[in-house]
């Protein structure tokens, strides 16, 4: 369904622009090289121009690449000439979502960094080790994260009564999406891990329950909890927050992608990423080369 | 109420999301609107106001979606492949969304299903959650029990759409939690409001250092946190009423995004519009005083505001959302509210933005409602409180006690002076520290004649402890939450009801609480309860924010409703040995999926207790539609009628009840002494955007509800929380209290009492005093027969202690007796001894006092007099928390 890494520049000439064209685009970073000034982007479709896909492009103009990291949301000028297509005028965009309740979640994560800058500088940087943490899983199993090094771990939160499916039913369904794009990988190469954010409800049997309407196979699909203070502490790492408050939890949207060394690959922020685009970010991390030492010696 | 659903959507979101994810360009979206226009209004002029049964399946992928058509088309049944495939909510029941009007929903949706019949499917629609196939359903499937998931799937379709929310409330709460707590400090009231007080002071002020241009924070806060943080405090700015302040920041949130990203650019402008809305009327008073200017329809429409400067800038700020987003009905409602405040409704309003007037005029009259609350000395500004009216001093004249949310306000009791005056004893009752409480009830727990107070706090919030407050009969209370053993667990509630389950006598005390588990305390006669709710079956956990109780099913033990959010609502049967079954299914009362304040009564007079349920989701847009027209896609409030076999009917449409109301507090009473019991319905929600008059609905003889708001003058603008039925004057009509106030600071609020008109129907009070009973008489019930010369017999009936699980009635019972009553017979029955009383030739007009086994009944020495409708003062204000 979805394009592999293609050349932009076949896909550009496959359509119908042999010319110079230039279009707003804009998309998840997938990958990033400073030094050579060159960025890889999953795509939104442009409406009549050309599908969503990945495609690498060269960065023309000043911006420093370094600030740049794999899993933002980016918007950027799509140039297309004969010869080549280059992105200018790169950005990040912050903000994608302007419901109520995510700029509510924005403001209210801003407030927290302000009242409590600790916490908030726990969240790991992409490209850097992510600490262990302990929770249980659906089997009441005690999981670690670090018992999946050597595999790439898609993470996202969550909880049941979330009242909203294009929040948590949205992130979950994306790891469910995951589960049968790679399902010859998943367990092996792959580990899914929602978080659910909400123990006082969803523990125990219940966990299992809603684990059960993900059909997820605890051995790839693991569905975690713990106390509130265990919750808070890993989703500090990760920069999401989550607030009770009227009968449901307000919450920051993010899905991690975690490399087969533990290190933060990517970090989704927001809800308006396609399945299809988290997909592309994990198809890279898992392809990326792995190291010998670092798999060597892990179980399968 | 639920937050998520207010903030979940922001309106247009639905056509307005991708025009800023591709283009800034404010022509292209322009020509958007303009296409979406033409669409929406093809679509409704075919399609407008037709509700179909609509089922969903959504696939992860387009192929997926081909492949289920196909089976579909060959034959395949549509429930059974949603059931298997669906990733919608909805699966579990067969995919069924519910019987919608198709021109509410997302365009997608609305143009896949436009013209299509009866067992007919659409084509695949590619939506953000996956690729749908739609099917308009023949019917309604059967599903089992009530799937508030349903709901979900209508939210995410744009079927049900939520406005801004100004409250600063989620801010406020935030911060709280964040603040540090040492152990022991939920059970201590001033704690918990000095707690309040300096987590939010700390909060703005570590804010304003933090958005300082000289600080070191304020220089790295990115352009989109400056937004974000302006915002922020404009929130908290709006949570403690400092609206001078909550503007300036607002704006300069809004001057930011015009430059850095315009899609913050629609909440900015309808919280400005609606903090200035919010700052005009504290600046003319209009909360503290006992004023005719913020009840709508207005009661004089040339009435303005004296100071207009903040009214126009709000309609400023409301112009510039309309013009890109003409159809947004909460907005264009709040302009309207804007010009009434100018003396210009509806006429004044131009005429793309009014609402008209006649869409609120009642279709009878009983007479003009007066609010004497100030003038009677009732005059206390409070946040979202609870109320209870009764006789607290057995003087014969009913009192009022009323709790505000606001951790740091106290309770304040209201002593009736038989004069048309009422005087503050808060002190003298020794009740100054009792702060906070979302909720209260009465009972008289011990049996000691003397009516006591339960305070509930912690709903919507965090968990708290309860007051149980002994009434000394001496016109002082003592607290004894400790010693009666309710000190025991922490919890946050709102919602708690007294019954005798065991018959013994005594009042067993069910609290359903908020992510807990319910509890069932049995009180052992000697002023202590033992916890017994695991025991009985009756602890399920649920977010649970109504509860009462009555014998649903005439076996002569009191029985319990549970409203809950975002769940079924529980009906538990008494098994009569202290264990209880839950049987909402069975009985079919398990509706709406979110509810909130609920009551037993005997609407129709026919000897069974029926059941009104309120619902809370909080959508200005599906309320406005009740009066403006369109049709819900929303929960409607429920009547069920007990059908005598243990069951009951739904019969909400038949009594033209279908109809959205955002109900808070809440009660019953009658109110023209017909007989027939009417109801008043608090309206809002926290956000300051939530103004909609409270509602008066009139029974016609328990055939159908009518809307008198508009000619009895009763529209309060502001959130209504605890309200009674109670004759205060001792005249034989039941005037309305109201506690007026919202969730927040900012919304405090002077109650209302509205004087009854008057009417020339008969009645009949009734206290009953239980002898082997509860002393109260809680749960025992009177029939009274009417028999007149030309008319058949006619009854009413009524049960001690049944009133809305938010706001307390009296004990005292006053009922109707309709024109010309010529004989009135009287039957009592005492469930909890099984005895009954039949008193004959009873003269009608008078009250009357009844002690359970006695001979006779004793004439009570009432002296009527009027309530003072002059001599205004304006309320003083109780400690706030700024």
């Amino acid at each position: 369904m979805r394009n592999k890494l293609l050349s932009g520049v076949l896909i550009l000439a496959s359509a119908h622009l042999w010319a110079f064209a230039q279009h707003s685009a804009q998309g998840i970073l997938l990958e990033v090289n400073p030094a050579e000034h060159r960025i890889v982007v999953s795509c939104d479709a442009i409406p009549g121009y050309m599908e969503a896909m990945t495609m690498p492009f060269t960065v023309h103009g000043s911006e420093d690449l370094k600030t740049f990291a794999p899993g933002a949301t980016v918007r950027f000028n799509m140039v297309a000439t004969k010869k080549e297509a280059y992105a200018e005028h790169l950005q990040v965009v912050h903000v994608t979502n302007f419901e109520s309740e995510p700029m509510e979640a924005g403001r209210l994560t801003l407030l927290h960094k302000t009242l409590d800058p600790a916490a908030a500088a726990k969240a790991v940087a992409v490209g850097n080790p992510v600490p262990d943490f302990a929770l249980t899983d659906q089997t009441q199993q005690i999981t670690h994260l670090a018992q999946f090094k050597g595999k790439v771990v898609a993470l996202t939160f969550t909880y049941s009564r979330c009242p909203n499916p294009s929040y948590c039913f949205r992130l979950s369904n994306n790891l469910s999406q995951l589960e049968r794009r790679f399902h010859a990988q998943a367990g092996r190469n792959l580990i899914l891990i929602t978080i659910v954010i909400d123990p006082d409800q969803d523990r125990g049997k219940a966990l299992e329950r809603y684990a059960g309407t993900w059909k997820a196979d605890p051995a790839t699909w693991h569905f975690l909890t713990g106390t509130i203070k265990d919750v808070q502490n890993v989703a500090e790492l990760f920069g999401m927050n989550f607030w009770s408050g009227e009968g449901f939890l307000t919450h920051s949207f993010h899905t991690v992608v975690i490399d087969r060394d533990g290190k933060l690959a990517a970090n989704l922020e927001g809800n308006q990423f396609s399945a299809g685009q988290l997909g592309d970010m994990v198809e890279m991390v898992l392809n990326r080369p792995q190291p010998a030492a670092s798999t060597a010696g892990m179980p399968q | 109420m639920p937050k998520q659903f207010h903030t979940l959507f922001s309106r247009n979101q639905a056509h307005m999301g991708w025009i800023y994810r591709y283009t800034l360009l404010r022509f292209l979206t322009l020509l958007v609107i303009a296409a979406v226009s033409v669409i929406l209004t093809h679509a409704q002029t075919s399609d407008a106001g037709r509700k179909i049964d609509v089922g969903i399946i959504v696939t992860p992928t387009q192929d997926e979606a081909r492949t289920i058509l196909k089976q579909l088309n060959s034959g395949a049944d549509f429930s059974v492949l949603a059931k298997e495939k669906s990733i919608d909510a909805t699966a579990s029941d067969g995919g069924y969304m519910g019987n919608l009007d198709p021109t509410q929903l997302r365009i997608e949706v609305r143009d896949a299903l436009h013209g299509h019949k009866a067992g007919e499917l659409t084509d695949i629609v590619h939506l953000p959650s996956g690729y749908a196939i739609l099917k308009v359903l023949p019917a309604a499937p059967p599903t089992s029990d009530l799937n508030p998931k349903r709901i979900s799937s209508l939210l995410a379709s744009g079927a049900i759409r939520y406005g801004t929310m100004v409250a600063g409330l989620s801010e406020a709460n935030a911060v709280l939690a964040q603040y540090p707590k040492p152990d022991g400090w939920d059970r201590n009231l001033q704690q918990v409001c000095e707690i309040r007080k300096n987590s939010l002071a700390n909060a703005k002020d570590a804010m304003q250092e933090a958005m300082a241009p000289n600080s070191a924070t304020g220089a790295r806060l990115s352009p989109i946190e400056q937004i974000q943080g302006h915002s922020l405090l404009g929130e908290l700015y709006d949570y403690s009423g400092e609206m001078e302040k909550a503007v300036r920041e607002w704006k300069a949130a809004y001057d930011l995004a015009k430059t850095v990203e315009p899609g913050f650019l629609p909440d900015i402008e309808e919280a400005l519009g609606a903090s200035y809305l919010h700052m005009s009327e504290m600046e003319n008073n209009v909360y503290r005083g006992s004023r005719d200017l913020d009840i709508f329809p207005p009661l004089d429409p040339k009435a303005s505001y004296e100071k207009k400067d903040e009214s126009k800038l709000a309609i400023e700020y409301f112009q510039k959302y309309l013009e890109l987003r003409p159809g947004d009905l909460e907005v264009l409602w709040l302009m309207n509210l804007a010009y009434m405040t100018l003396g210009e409704y509806p006429d004044g309003v131009p005429v793309a933005y009014r609402i008209p007037a006649a869409d609120f005029k009642s279709r009878q009259n009983i007479g003009r409602f007066k609010d004497v609350a100030a003038a009677v000395g009732l005059n206390v500004l409070r946040d979202a409180g609870g109320l209870i009216v009764d006789d607290f001093d057995n003087d014969g004249l009913l009192d009022v006690v009323v709790s505000s949310q606001n951790v740091c306000d106290p309770i304040h009791f209201f002593h009736n002076n038989g004069d048309g005056t009422f005087s503050d004893r808060t002190a003298q009752a020794g009740l100054e520290n009792q702060l906070g409480a979302l909720n209260i009830i009465q009972a008289d727990y011990n049996n000691d004649g003397c009516m006591d107070i339960l305070m509930l706090r912690g709903g919507w919030e965090f968990p708290q402890r309860k007051s149980l407050l002994r009434n000394n009969c001496d016109g002082t209370f003592t607290d004894v939450t400790e010693a009666s053993g309710l000190m025991a667990s922490v919890t946050a509630t709102q919602a708690a009801a007294w019954a005798d389950i065991d018959n013994d006598g005594y009042l067993d005390l069910f609290i359903a609480n908020e992510n807990s588990p319910a509890q069932l305390f049995h009180n052992k006669g000697d002023g202590t309860f033992e916890e017994i709710g695991h025991a009985a079956h009756i602890d399920q956990t649920a977010f649970s924010k109504g509860a009462v109780s009555a014998d649903y099913d005439g076996d002569g033990l009191p029985d319990f409703y549970v409203t809950n959010q975002n769940g079924v609502n529980f009906l538990y049967h008494n098994n009569g040995n202290l264990t209880f079954t839950e049987v909402g299914r069975q009985a079919g009362v398990q509706a709406p999926a979110y509810s909130f304040a609920a009551w037993f009564f005997d609407y129709d007079n026919d000897g069974w207790p029926d059941l009104f349920v309120n619902t809370f989701m909080t959508s200005m847009d599906e309320t406005l539609k009740t009066y403006v027209g369109g049709s819900h896609n929303q929960e409607t409030l429920k009547l069920y009628r007990n059908k005598h076999d243990g069951t009951f009917e739904d019969v909400t449409a038949q009594v033209g009840l279908d109809k959205v109301f955002m109900a808070m507090g809440s009660n019953f009473g009658d109110i023209d002494n017909d007989g027939y019991l009417d109801i008043y319905l608090g309206s809002g929600n926290p956000s300051q955007t939530a103004l909609l008059p409270h509602v008066l609905l009139r029974n016609n003889e328990g055939k159908s509800f009518d809307d008198i708001t508009q000619s009895s003058g009763t529209g309060e603008l502001h959130k209504g929380h605890g309200i009674a039925f109670a004759d205060l004057s001792r005249r034989g009509v039941e005037d309305i209290v109201a506690q007026i106030g919202g969730a927040i600071p900012a919304d405090k609020h002077a109650m209302r009492v509205f004087e009854n008109p008057g009417t020339t129907n008969d009645w009949l009070n009734v206290r009953l005093v239980g002898v082997k009973s509860n002393r109260e008489a809680l749960g025992a019930q009177i029939h009274v027969t009417v028999q007149d010369a030309n008319q058949p017999p006619r009854s009413m009936y009524r049960t001690v202690g049944q009133s809305s699980s938010f706001g307390a009635n009296p004990m005292e019972q006053h009922i109707g007796l309709g024109p010309n009553a010529s004989t009135v017979t009287l039957d009592i029955w005492w469930p909890a001894s099984n005895t009954r009383q039949h008193f004959t030739n009873v003269a009608k007009n008078q009250f009357i006092e009844i002690k359970e086994f006695a001979p006779s009944y004793t004439p009570l020495k009432r002296q009527p007099f009027h309530l003072r409708e002059s001599a205004p003062v304006a309320a003083s204000t109780s400690q706030s928390s700024k």
